[in-house]
């Protein structure tokens, strides 16, 4: 970041690099829209370009961006004004699996998206960044701007809502 | 210890066990606490089975063509990193600046001048300008707005005069 804020083209490359994967999975997730995800993504890694001047190194850098993404997704959703659309991203089998078995594990995948996607939003948003952006409860107030309490709770209710609609895949 | 509250079992999945403390000797010693954790951990698990798809291969690439498309048309980017670079003293000196040119280009451009015949004159509006003709053309007597004052811009009086 400092080298970016500098002027470093080249910086924005190497950050787009490492958190891109991580950064377009939370925006699939909050957004259940692959191609609105890109452009969200790559609206959030131009506006830390345009503002890295401003960027104070008090937490991690990737909490700092979640939040930029988090807006712009909520904003998304807020000119959408409609529930997100399930994805019909293909989901990627593991080697060496057989067919039988990668039907399998993408029926289970498919379950589990849907059942992300149908919680509320909020719950939606603590949850990804919890479960797939592995963010401690503290990370999440961060990078939403909710109090830890109020992330806390969501957790709890989206843990549990999950449990109850996934329990016959345990 | 009371038994671990749903919030602490939660922070655990994702900032992993605890080595040691209060919240790790509860774990060890309650079957009931390491249940709930079990369980949990069962649904994290499930939640990773749909784990998404790397990210395309270009999107890296559009991002920075992107980038680079801003930096060419936002030359305002340079100055904020002048701005930046600048320090306490050398931004109070450049507002101090950009403040003064703002004056004297002010004055210059819209304050007093001089009329011909040597007097101060104030630029007024053109639309004060052509109101207040107006005005003196209506009025009887005269309001006297053109008595010793001069206009800069009166664009009827050209007219007339030409």
């Amino acid at each position: 970041m400092e080298a970016l804020a500098r002027g470093e083209t080249a910086a924005l490359g190497e950050l787009v690099r490492r958190h891109q994967d991580g950064a377009l999975l939370l925006a699939r997730r909050m957004l259940a829209e692959t191609d609105g995800a890109e452009d969200v993504v790559q609206e959030a890694f131009l506006r830390v370009y345009r503002s890295a001047g401003r960027y104070r190194p008090t937490g991690r850098f990737s909490t700092w961006l979640y939040r930029i993404l988090v807006n712009l997704c909520y904003d998304r959703l807020r000119a959408a004004k409609r529930r997100p659309r399930p994805l019909d991203e293909q989901i990627p089998a593991p080697a060496g699996a057989d067919a039988p078995e990668i039907l399998h594990l993408a029926d289970v995948a498919r379950r589990v998206r849907q059942a992300v996607d149908a919680l509320p939003k909020r719950q939606r948003t603590a949850l990804t960044l919890h479960r797939y952006q592995r963010l401690s409860h503290a990370q999440i107030a961060e990078a939403t701007g909710w109090s830890i309490s109020g992330v806390e709770s969501l957790l709890v209710r989206a843990y549990q809502r999950l449990r109850q609609e996934l329990a016959d895949l345990e | 210890m009371k038994h671990a509250s749903d919030r602490q079992l939660l922070d655990l999945l994702s900032s992993g066990p605890p080595a040691q403390g209060e919240l790790a000797g509860h774990l060890d010693a309650c079957p009931e606490c390491r249940s709930r954790l079990e369980r949990f951990a069962e649904t994290w698990e499930i939640l990773g089975r749909d784990e998404a798809a790397a990210a395309p291969a270009d999107l890296a690439g559009r991002i920075m063509m992107a980038a680079q498309r801003q930096g060419q048309l936002r030359p305002a980017g340079v100055l904020a990193r002048l701005w930046q670079s600048a320090g306490p003293i050398g931004r109070v000196a450049a507002a101090v600046l950009a403040a003064s040119a703002a004056g004297f280009a002010l004055g210059r451009f819209t304050g007093t001048v001089s009329s011909n015949d040597g007097m101060a004159a104030r630029a007024v509006t053109q639309a004060e300008a052509t109101q207040a003709v107006y005005l003196d053309q209506i009025c009887t007597p005269s309001v006297g707005l053109g008595d010793g004052l001069s206009i800069s811009y009166l664009p009827q009086q050209e007219e007339q005069e030409q």
